[in-house]
């Protein structure tokens, strides 16, 4: 049986910032229903490679290439690199992600606030809707976040530390959310975290970063990790 | 002279009230949009650099000879204005792209040099000076009928090009990662976001001077934030809140004949303390 093409392929790539490269000969294949998480310590180089991967850094050198639009991959970003002084709603961040589809001049169709309704309730947090988001706890900001990565349709989750600064209780329900996506939506998830325990426990595939470089070792991930 | 001849059409000082309604209509849309990417100097900096403008269209218009009040004078100084706002943010944005050091240094640095040469063009230029005072002041009793019409025809372009792209501001300003995903890499709306914001200020300052320009940018939209629960509410409650600094400054403004944009600006941190200090003071009552 042949394996689907990758949606990312990174090929003995260096990634950094004006030339100065964070990470090198990095080789990295994405393929739809992977599980793949990355540990490392802080200031690794784990967001320089969500970065590169996004286009929001140009490739020092190598090859990266996406076999996905731009448009197709749901980002998460840390929530504290949001400002929490916006007076915006969990409703509206989420809605957020049905821009992309959205001409100017035209309301928000059925369609989309159905799904919006839909994946407010996958996270379960649709009692929050109207909420204002810099007011939930950081398990239900980060929720809310990968309902809006959700709401872009994606074909790949890219999640940065998803579980850092939340209680147990909300890593674990988090952590379920991305299998329950994985497994039932058949999307492809890649998440960071500096706990190299936690993700032996979770994904089917870890990546270790440090010292410049990426390394797999296989996960002891059972049925249940929690 | 009650609230009701003020608001009266017939009354003289009508247009300046319409004038001043407009800028407080339109004026806090955009400057809602400098306080959520934290570039709320961005607002100061720049109608100092158009009321420079202004004076540098002044000085050179008296020394070519031609005197002050023909015609024409202040079509320049629109394109004056115009030309030193964009001009300036142009070099701004190339700084913050290819230079060290911070943003806010940057501006402050601007502001102190749009506001020194100001000064030294009224002053190279004594004909102008009354003009330019009175601009500084932010009297927007004198604005004409034709003023009028220009500032209303230019800040309705900017009103509804603000509502009808409203998504792409937001996303732009909330979230620019994420903007640049679902537009393909594309950072045109940031661009036009900053052009609008050149283009009101620049008509704007010319109408009513820096201060009044600057007031209505910030003033309404941070009295907002405290009361908004969503974005619809921040932008509509920021443009309601403005009109009615406009209106209310307006009619204590004629009544204790006191200078319009200072009297608008000192209304509009009193509504912003009010509100503060109200929600405060529930807030407290509520954890007792």
């Amino acid at each position: 049986m042949t394996q689907s093409p990758p949606l990312v392929s990174l090929s003995n790539a260096r990634l950094g910032y004006h030339d100065h490269a964070i990470l090198h000969d990095v080789d990295l294949d994405i393929h739809p229903g992977d599980f793949i998480a990355m540990a490392g310590p802080n200031g690794s180089g784990k967001t320089t490679l969500f970065r590169a991967i996004l286009g929001f850094l140009p490739v020092l050198g190598g090859s990266l290439i996406r076999n996905c639009a731009l448009h197709e991959f749901g980002y998460v970003p840390q929530s504290a690199a949001l400002d929490p002084t916006f007076p915006i709603s969990a409703g509206e961040v989420v809605e957020m992600g049905a821009y992309g589809r959205l001409k100017p001049f035209q309301q928000t169709p059925a369609v989309e606030r159905q799904r919006l309704g839909d994946v407010l309730e996958e996270v379960g947090l649709r009692r929050l809707a109207t909420r204002s988001f810099f007011s939930l706890s950081g398990g239900q900001k980060q929720r809310i976040l990968i309902a809006r990565a959700l709401m872009v349709r994606p074909k790949i989750l890219i999640l940065d530390e998803p579980l850092s600064g939340v209680d147990s209780e909300s890593q674990a329900t988090i952590t379920e959310l991305l299998l329950k996506i994985n497994r039932e939506e058949g999307k492809a998830v890649f998440f960071s975290s500096h706990d190299l325990r936690m993700v032996r426990r979770v994904a089917s595939k870890v990546l270790r970063v440090d010292g410049g470089r990426l390394a797999w070792e296989e996960s002891a991930m059972t049925e249940h990790p929690w | 002279m009650s609230f009701f001849d003020i608001i009266n059409p017939s009354f003289i000082l009508f247009p300046a009230l319409i004038g001043s309604a407009i800028l407080a209509l339109v004026c806090p849309l955009v400057g809602a949009h400098l306080i959520l990417r934290r570039r709320v100097f961005l607002g100061l900096t720049l109608p100092q650099m158009a009321a420079c403008g202004v004076a540098f269209t002044f000085w050179i218009y008296h020394e070519a000879g031609a005197a002050h009040g023909a015609g024409g004078e202040r079509l320049l100084a629109v394109a004056g204005s115009l030309v030193f706002t964009l001009a300036g943010m142009a070099v701004l944005a190339y700084l913050d792209r290819h230079a060290s050091g911070s943003s806010e240094g940057r501006l402050a640095a601007a502001y102190a040099l749009a506001s020194a040469l100001t000064i030294l063009f009224i002053v190279f230029n004594p004909a102008g000076e009354l003009e330019i005072l009175n601009l500084l002041k932010g009297e927007v009793i004198a604005l004409s009928r034709e003023e009028l019409r220009l500032l209303a025809i230019v800040y309705a372009v900017v009103f509804f090009t603000m509502i009808l792209f409203r998504r792409e501001f937001l996303l732009t300003s909330f979230d620019q990662d994420l903007a640049f995903l679902l537009t393909g890499g594309n950072a045109q709306w940031g661009f036009w976001l900053y052009v609008l914001c050149g283009l009101s200020i620049a008509v704007g300052v010319i109408m009513a001077g820096p201060l009044l320009v600057f007031g209505f940018m910030v003033l309404p939209p941070l009295a907002a934030r405290a009361l908004a629960r969503g974005m619809v509410s921040f932008f509509s409650l920021s443009s309601l809140l403005g009109v009615g600094i406009a209106i209310l400054g307006f009619y204590i403004s004629v009544q204790l004949d006191l200078p319009l944009g200072p009297t608008d600006v000192t209304l509009g941190c009193a509504v912003i303390f009010l509100i503060y200090a109200v929600q405060g003071g529930l807030l407290k009552r509520g954890s007792s």
